[in-house]
């Protein structure tokens, strides 16, 4: 049993049962896979594992209460959106918890702004959709339209097509974040106010 | 480089080891794609993976269960079996995934059931006494077999010898009897012969779905012999299940390639899209209604015929001879939109999620009487798309699905109506 | 070892003083932060300097001033508890000029002047931002964030990589310059983040307070071939904003920016106070900038087109908008402007923004554009409360990035040589400002007591910015007292 039966209980209270499990069947799901380029090579089998425990958070109040217990019970844990920096995103120590963001769908999209505000489970075929409906359009990184649009901008994500509207990390405007400890942290104009339209307060 | 010998015959499993471990987890599988995406809303085309959220419930997870449950890693366990067969086999992730890679997932998916059943695991409980009543009384509902033609209307004419032979299946035989009765009148409308089976038993579809197949190809090698012994050349099913069974699953189970039955299946809606283009039958009369046409799975993504193969896996996964994907792009989708669009009067109107993209509604091939609330929430999720373009009605080709919207419909409270497509055929025609 | 040795050893005695004259002009500048005075003053001439002083500053706990231009405005560079001023405009070396990669590498010392006329002599240039001080860092200007008067451009800021000596001394270059062997090696230093963690964002906008840069990549651009200016007299603010939401999304137009008759006054006047006096009233109470320009290949086909779709916007959409090349009751203001608008402010002259009184105190920040009106109102409130003069506030508009934010800058032009309207300039300043933030107006770049004011507002974002600067400068030796550390 990779958490203990009392820190089950804790997150299960989180995020109710639905949203929790650490049967082997469903931690194996979220196995590494070869990914594209490394298809076949096999090295995600040697320096991944699968989770100890998966679980499904739906908010941001959620995830920091999730991530407050990894600390005070020492579980490591990852946040997972869609999985493709290959072996990256996945866990590589055992009995780790996995928190796993699909849920985490919350969209806006401000047209005359130019900017839209995403959950980590929105993927960018849904943003590039969404933005085309109104004449606007983005750039889908090299990772592909199936991957979750916040990790694949916080991890610099490029593409051909990058220099029509600029690198990832600079398009990266208001942000909230949970840090390890589990306090949030607004950066960007939400520091400020609860307006997430431009990034960059002195620093960060 | 070594070459393995493969082929798709499901009761080997080996055929689909490579299929298991090369899945990329791009959701191909569980996402529309890409290109018909229609935004944050009806992204999704996997039911399961929609409803049950864990990774293991799509595609892509369970291609790694099999894989954990070959590799010895996985034993069979409730949740397994739950990660199996919560999942109407609609072929949404089949079609999915051949849109980025070569894999076998249907098929990958058949064939761990029929393992999960030959250990002694599955199916599930309420699977078992489906085959009960099959064996029993030749219908998954194990009502009285004699009862089988009671949905006849008095004084039908019905010959005793044409070239179409209806094969009515178990629901219109005795749950939905008003479309059995439509698709007599249309054909009587168009002064087409058809005939019954002498004595007709279920198809085996839940058999051979659930992984019995040992059951559903005795059902299918009898049920093949009776339709050889009248001499019809084609052989006529209303039911999307049905048709999918006769057509690519009889020959799958067989060895054989559909082109080898003898006799061509089609649904209703391919007949009477003929008859329309050759005039013998005229949708005359208005219907006005703004509706939706629901792709039945088993009639679009899945009715691509069989092409029986064998073969050997070489470089880079590469097969020769050369394989020809059942993508589901042939599928029967024209048809019924053709006929829809000619009844005066009525609007036809398209979801979000359609053809190969369409949201199962979650109830056909077993899945409706093993997981009834999973089949309720799938058909509540299709109808969200249904009201999302403001249709009054919606309109698929397999009572199943019919009936399963209808019955989300009444929990909803919404004043939709479900329709099985022969009901407005018959409300168009002429008499 | 003493300091004062140790500083002598590094540097050695021409680079190095602590004469009270030469301090003194240290302790203060254009801006109204109070005086502080520095303990030395050294002037290394590369980074392995730098990085020797830097190393004994943190050993010994001596607060370090990073210093790259010899003007400032914002007060950022005052010490505000002794220690070092590390003066590094001696570093001031070009030291690549990359156009295939349209790439510059310049010292921080490399100012507007020498690197606009070298750049020039090749046919090339950096956006700029609004009339910058020829004797400014380039480099500072743009870790600053001054925004540039060109809206074209996705990058919205032309810095790319750069090599920073951190507080604990160690040399670190960020992006793809961190590749061994960098400049001699296959990656050019353009890509400004990564690998992995990225370190622009942090080193930017920092105010010398996580490391000091000693050079840095940037973009360049080539000059137009063909450039036409126009001009739109305004007088609804909203209506104007609703024009480049309009147009600017269509990238149409490089420089784009609107002033008001106060601040165009100020930077077209030549003879004072006679012409300043005559264009204040003359001048439309807003003026639209807009420079469309043809670059190096088939300029002539590149104006064309971007003519053709201005000019069919304005007349389905704006044709109360009349769009020309000159301003009435101006000739040549086209001429003179582009000329203003593509150089650095002329070193002979004073200054614009001291022209006109002496002194002058911006407040400036970012915001939605649809919010700019309402926000100049409540200043002009403010001011006419506070007795300000109205017809003497500048103020400056500049859409960012296809008009997606502005930035809205107020001039409060006074005398600095009469304390009465120093004091009331800076109780002024410090109302608009608290008023303005409850608005919505986001202070990304707070300078003095702008910072305290943010901060609060900003608790937990400033306490976790504490926990990162005690990772990176555990003395708290780089220019403390500056934001909220």
């Amino acid at each position: 049993m990779a958490i203990s039966k009392e820190v089950y209980k804790v997150l299960e209270s989180i995020v109710g049962s639905d949203h929790l499990s650490d049967d082997p069947a469903v931690c194996e799901g979220y196995r590494s896979g070869p990914g594209g380029y490394e298809c076949g090579l096999g090295y995600e089998r040697v320096m991944t594992k699968v989770p100890g425990c998966v679980i499904m958070p739906r908010t941001t109040e959620e995830v920091q209460k999730i991530v407050k217990v990894c600390n005070r019970y020492k579980i490591p844990y990852l946040p997972f959106g869609t999985g493709f920096l290959g072996p990256r995103s996945h866990p590589h120590v055992a009995d780790a918890l996995l928190i796993d963001l699909k849920r985490m769908t919350d969209f806006e999209i401000d047209e005359k702004h130019l900017y839209a505000v995403v959950g980590p489970g929105i993927i960018y075929s849904q943003l590039q959709e969404e933005a085309m409906k109104r004449g606007l359009y983005t750039v889908v990184g090299g990772g592909g339209a199936q991957v979750s649009v916040v990790a694949n901008m916080i991890g610099d994500g490029w593409s051909p097509l990058s220099y029509r509207i600029g690198l990832p990390h600079r398009r990266i405007l208001g942000t909230e974040l949970v840090l390890p400890d589990g306090e949030l942290v607004r950066l960007g104009s939400l520091a400020l106010q609860d307006d997430p339209f431009w990034g960059e307060l002195a620093i960060l | 480089m070594p070459k393995t010998k493969v082929n798709l015959d499901v009761t080997e499993i080996d055929n689909f080891t490579y299929d298991m471990s090369r899945c990329v987890k791009c959701k191909g599988c569980t996402w529309v794609d890409h290109i018909y995406m229609p935004g944050v809303k009806f992204s999704m085309r996997c039911p399961s993976a929609a409803k049950y959220m864990f990774d293991s419930y799509g595609a892509y997870g369970k291609m790694r269960v099999g894989v954990a449950l070959l590799e010895g890693r996985l034993d069979f366990t409730d949740r397994i079996l739950e990660i199996l067969y919560a999942d109407p086999l609609c072929g949404a992730c089949d079609v999915g995934c051949k849109r980025n890679l070569d894999l076998e997932i249907g098929l990958t998916l058949e064939a761990l059931r029929i393992k999960a059943v030959k250990e002694g695991k599955g199916p599930m409980p309420a699977h078992k006494k489906i085959a009960k009543n099959i064996a029993t009384s030749h219908n998954i509902f194990g009502a009285p077999h004699e009862n089988r033609k009671k949905w006849l209307p008095k004084g039908a004419n019905l010959s005793s010898k044409a070239d179409i032979l209806y094969f009515v299946g178990c629901s219109a035989s005795y749950q939905n009897p008003e479309i059995a009765q439509a698709t007599v009148e249309i054909f009587n409308a168009s002064r087409t012969e058809i005939m019954l089976m002498p004595d007709e038993r279920c198809c085996g579809n839940t058999l051979y779905s659930v992984g019995m197949i040992d059951e559903a190809r005795e059902i299918a090698r009898r049920n093949i012999e009776a339709v050889k012994k009248t001499k019809i050349s084609t052989l006529l099913t209303s039911c999307a299940e049905c048709y999918r069974m006769w057509k690519v699953d009889y020959p799958k189970m067989l060895g054989i390639s559909t082109s080898d039955l003898g006799f061509r299946v089609v649904h209703l809606v391919e007949l009477v899209d003929e008859s329309i283009k050759k005039g013998t039958l005229k949708l005359k009369n208005p219907v006005s209604l703004r509706l939706t046409y629901h792709d039945s799975c088993s009639l679009s993504r899945l009715s691509e015929p069989w092409v029986r193969w064998e073969g050997e896996r070489g470089l880079w996964g590469m097969v020769n001879p050369p394989l020809e994907r059942r993508r589901g792009t042939n599928g029967v989708y024209r048809q019924p939109r053709d006929i829809l669009s000619s009844i005066p009067r009525v609007a036809l109107v398209e979801m979000p999620r359609m053809r190969e993209n369409a949201f199962c509604c979650g109830a056909g091939r077993g899945t409706k009487e093993a997981f009834p609330d999973f089949a309720q929430w799938a058909a509540a999720k299709r109808l969200e798309e249904v009201k999302e373009v403001g249709a009054e009605a919606i309109v698929s080709a397999c009572p199943w699905c019919k009936n399963n919207l209808s019955g989300a419909i009444k929990a909803s409270g919404e004043k939709i109506k479900s329709f099985d497509i022969s009901e407005l055929i018959l409300k168009a025609i002429s008499r | 070892m003493n300091t004062r040795d140790k500083l002598l050893e590094i540097v050695g005695s021409e680079r190095f003083s602590d004469d009270p004259q030469v301090l003194e002009r240290y302790s203060k500048d254009f801006s109204l932060q109070p005086p502080g005075v520095p303990n030395y003053v050294v002037k290394p001439k590369d980074a392995k300097e730098v990085q020797r002083v830097v190393q004994f500053a943190n050993e010994h706990s001596i607060p370090i001033v990073p210093i790259s231009s010899c003007v400032h405005f914002h007060g950022a560079t005052i010490p505000r508890q002794g220690g070092i001023a590390l003066d590094l405009t001696r570093m001031d070396r070009i030291l690549e000029v990359d156009e295939l990669n349209r790439r510059v590498r310049i010292e921080v010392g490399v100012t507007w002047q020498k690197l606009t006329q070298e750049l020039e002599e090749r046919g090339f240039r950096v956006i700029m931002p609004l009339l910058p001080h020829s004797q400014r860092s380039v480099v500072t200007d743009y870790l600053e964030r001054e925004v540039p008067t060109n809206t074209v451009y996705d990058y919205g800021e032309p810095l790319q990589s750069m090599e920073v000596v951190w507080p604990t001394g160690e040399i670190f270059r960020t992006g793809s310059a961190s590749v061994t062997g960098y400049p001699d090696s296959r990656s050019k230093g353009a890509n400004p983040s990564g690998p992995g963690i990225d370190f622009y964002r942090f080193i930017q906008g920092a105010q010398g307070t996580m490391g000091v840069v000693t050079w840095a990549n940037l973009k360049i651009e080539s000059i137009p071939k063909i450039d036409k200016i126009f001009f739109a007299p305004l007088s609804d603010l909203s209506f104007a904003m609703e024009f480049l939401y309009r147009i600017l999304p269509r990238r149409i137009g490089q420089e784009c920016l609107l002033l008001n008759n106060v601040n165009l006054s100020v930077m077209v006047a030549e003879d004072w106070p006679g012409d300043f006096e005559k264009f204040r009233k003359t001048l439309p109470h807003w003026t639209l900038i807009l420079v469309m320009s043809g670059l190096s290949r088939r300029p002539e086909e590149k104006i064309a087109y971007e003519e053709k779709a201005l000019a069919e916007i304005l007349k389905n959409e704006f044709p109360m908008i009349s769009l020309s090349e000159n301003l009435p009751g101006l000739p040549g203001l086209g001429r003179k402007l582009l000329g203003l608008l593509r150089k650095p402010w002329p070193k002979e002259s004073t200054y614009w923004k001291n022209g006109y009184k002496g002194g002058c105190r911006s407040l400036f920040f970012i915001t939605r554009p649809v919010l700019a009106s309402k926000m100049i109102d409540k200043v002009e409130e403010i001011a006419a409360k506070d007795g300000y003069p109205i017809h003497d506030l500048g103020v400056y508009l500049q859409p960012i990035e296809h008009n997606r934010a502005c930035h809205l800058e107020f001039n409060l032009f006074y005398d600095p040589a009469a304390p009465a309207e120093t004091e009331k300039i800076r109780t002024l300043y410090s109302k608009a400002a608290q008023v303005l933030l409850n608005e919505g107006a986001f202070f990304s770049r707070p300078y003095g007591d702008l910072a305290s004011m943010v901060y609060e507002r900003a608790a937990s974002y400033a306490m976790t910015l504490r926990r990162v600067k005690k990772i990176f400068d555990p003395n708290n030796i780089m220019n403390p007292g500056t934001l909220c550390f």
